[in-house]
């Protein structure tokens, strides 16, 4: 349980400064890009600001559990099994979720492909991060 | 039909129509349905204009006679701007500005013309006037002070543009920010408004 906390928060931080330092890069090059954004479907007033920079942490804790259960399946270099751990979360959850999204709603295809390339972005990173750590505590 | 029932009949009319038989009047003008009004704004990834490109129907101004005692004339007439009528050239952000500007609540955008510092037909072609305007949006009135230009087009028809910037935040209204504030869009607007007026004479 204590590993699943301490990769939680290794990891969320990672993907917090990846993440949102990502998004701002984004937005400074591709600002037509980000006008899309300023639909009703996005929360306008700031009230959940709070659980949008939260969600790092939150994915991270899914994905510390995930990596807990299942990391002896991963095998090589640290980078590759993060990455292989990235692309394995990315088919089994974020594409059925893109799917439906796109399906239900009033967002574009281009915009939905870009949170999922976003969401591999993201699980990557945890995977590496949890690679890196599991790799760390072995060579002690 | 005996001269009383005439004369009550006219001033039920005059009643109705927001006008008070006590109240002299010097000029009346027509507010054409050609009308306009631009709404420009920005945010920290674009530039946007919000625009009603016609006013769709005909209002009347009313002007008094200018009072020595007063700078301004007492003008009475009013805009009423159905707000779902806004176009930004962006489906996705007319109806982010549809519902910043609680367009259900409150559907109307009404402009009351309260003074003007001349009458229109006085000034000189292509001259600058000033008048109070009491703006209610989102349930929330606010009185401005508008600059006015003034272009003859020829004795009888004016075209009047007033232009005057205004926050989200002078109406209560909070200016949308999206995804964690990193887009936001500013609190200043700049509101044009293309008044087509035709004497009645």
């Amino acid at each position: 349980m204590q590993e699943i906390f301490k990769n939680t928060l290794f990891a969320g931080i990672a993907i917090f400064i990846f993440s949102y330092g990502g998004l701002l890069l984004a937005i400074s090059l591709f600002p037509s890009f980000f006008v899309d954004y300023i639909s009703p479907v996005f929360n306008s007033d700031g009230s959940r600001d709070v659980f949008f920079y939260l969600h790092p942490f939150i994915l991270s804790l899914a994905l510390a559990v995930f990596w807990n259960r299942f990391q002896s399946m991963f095998r090589g270099h640290f980078v590759l099994r993060g990455f292989e751990f990235g692309f394995i979360y990315a088919a089994i959850a974020l594409i059925p979720v893109m799917w439906i999204t796109y399906s239900a709603v009033d967002v574009s295809l281009s915009m939905v492909f870009t949170w999922l390339l976003y969401g591999i972005f993201q699980s990557c990173v945890a995977g590496i991060i949890f690679a890196w750590r599991s790799q760390l505590k072995l060579s002690h | 039909m005996g001269f009383i029932t005439k004369y009550y009949i006219l001033t039920f009319l005059l009643s109705m129509s927001g006008y008070t038989t006590t109240t002299k009047v010097n000029e009346v003008w027509i507010i054409k349905s050609s009308s306009s009004l631009e709404v420009d704004g920005s945010t920290n990834i674009n530039n946007f204009s919000c625009k009603i490109h016609s006013y769709n129907q005909t209002d009347t101004l009313y002007f008094s006679p200018k009072d020595k005692t007063l700078k301004h004339i007492k003008v009475n007439g009013k805009l009423k701007i159905n707000v779902a009528d806004f176009d930004c050239k962006h489906k996705i952000m007319t109806k982010d500005l549809q519902k910043t500007l609680q367009a259900q609540k409150h559907p109307y955008m009404i402009v009351k013309f309260l003074n003007f510092s001349d009458m229109p037909s006085s000034p000189i072609s292509n001259s600058l006037t000033t008048g109070d305007v009491e703006i209610e949006l989102a349930g929330v009135k606010r009185t401005f002070q508008v600059q006015y230009a003034i272009h003859k087009t020829n004795h009888q028809n004016i075209e009047l543009i007033g232009t005057r910037g205004v926050n989200f935040s002078d109406f209560n209204l909070k200016p949308p920010s999206k995804l964690g504030g990193t887009i936001k869009v500013k609190n200043e607007l700049q509101v044009e408004f293309k008044l087509q007026l035709k004497k009645n004479i």
